[in-house]
């Protein structure tokens, strides 16, 4: 009786043993898939912080360039200021108010069709570059798209189910804004047989705007490879 | 029998509530020391089944069993083969083995009380 007793004591303290390490695992391995998740959020936190801290130092920057500008004599700043003004404003880089029509492209609404592709759903990248090819066409002098501004060297591309404009990514809806003779711009909007088509598929309203402002390009300008040629 | 029951589940109780968890070098070896130990339980339910259970022989072969066994997945990550696998491997089939047979034993048994029943009944 002693001897079975004594067993039974040391087989319940070795279960007790073998339920610890049960549940030190089970605790482990869950701590494990926390962390991989939080270091993700830590990784992404981290490059969201180092960009602010990268754009703040470009701003800087800009701020010690403008301060340099202003300590220099006006006689040489004064036409080459006035040249540049009129240059940005030609580039796209000023903002500018004025009449037009906005434009809202906004992925389809409605319930889809029985058998319609998911695709005909979407507002896609052409879409886009025909309201502003059409825009532009009918005299509008400034454009922008979800306030990016229309410029030189602006692409509108596809990226999945977002476009990329100017290397942002945009979701729908898109707003094109317009500054340009409203009349003309609402003609050609209305006009086209595209436009018409794509409106049964996804949402595309327009309207003519009294004062619309159009903000200036504020990204990066760089040519890298273009060099001005020798005339 | 009560015993495994209260020890098993004081000891789930201590796990959990223990303030600090294992550090995370020796979660590989924690996982096939459990593994063997679990390998080892379910031979002595067999065996319990089968009438041949020896506390002595149960109690030293969980110890040995996880030890060995979490020694062996050390030489293995020292030596850089993955003796790990093989532990997994050896481990999983016995236990599958094991619980074969105690389904054996446990379908024998419910089938006999139940030919016993019909034959008392007769």
């Amino acid at each position: 009786m002693g001897n079975s007793w004594r067993w039974s004591l040391i087989l319940g303290m070795v279960c007790m043993v073998l339920g610890m390490g049960l549940s030190q695992q089970i605790r482990l391995v869950s701590l494990l898939n926390n962390t991989t998740r939080v270091q993700q959020g830590r990784i992404l936190t981290f490059l969201v912080t180092r960009t602010v801290e990268q754009n703040q130092i470009l701003e800087n920057q800009v701020t010690n360039l403008r301060t340099r500008i202003h300590t220099l004599p006006p006689s040489r700043v004064t036409p080459a200021a006035e040249k540049l003004a009129v240059a940005d404003r030609m580039a796209g880089l000023t903002s500018v108010v004025g009449p037009g029509v906005e434009v809202t492209l906004h992925d389809a609404t409605k319930p889809s069709y029985p058998g319609e592709p998911p695709i005909y759903q979407l507002v896609h990248d052409q879409y886009v570059l025909h309201v502003v090819a059409l825009l532009s066409a009918a005299g509008a002098t400034a454009i922008s798209i979800d306030g990016q501004r229309y410029v030189s060297t602006t692409s509108i591309f596809c990226a999945g189910p977002t476009i990329r404009i100017n290397g942002i990514n945009y979701g729908s809806p898109y707003v094109v804004l317009a500054v340009g003779p409203p009349q003309a711009l609402l003609t050609a909007l209305a006009d086209d047989p595209d436009v018409q088509g794509w409106s049964q598929l996804v949402s595309i309203s327009y309207r003519a705007e009294n004062h619309l402002k159009v903000m200036g390009y504020r990204g990066q300008v760089q040519f890298n490879d273009a060099r001005p040629a020798k005339i | 029998m009560w015993i495994v029951v209260v020890g098993l589940l004081a000891g789930i109780v201590i796990g959990l509530a223990f303030p600090i968890i294992v550090p995370l070098a020796f979660a590989q070896y924690l996982s096939i020391a459990l593994l063997a130990a679990l390998d080892t339980v379910f031979g002595g339910a067999r065996a319990g089944l089968e009438g041949k259970f020896v506390p002595a022989t149960f109690v030293t072969g969980l110890l040995t069993n996880a030890v060995l066994a979490g020694l062996l997945t050390y030489i293995g990550n020292k030596l850089g083969v993955p003796l790990y696998y093989a532990a997994l491997f050896a481990f999983g089939y016995r236990i599958f083995q094991n619980l074969g047979t105690i389904r054996h034993l446990l379908v024998d048994r419910w089938i006999k009380s139940r030919s016993k029943l019909h034959q008392s009944s007769l």
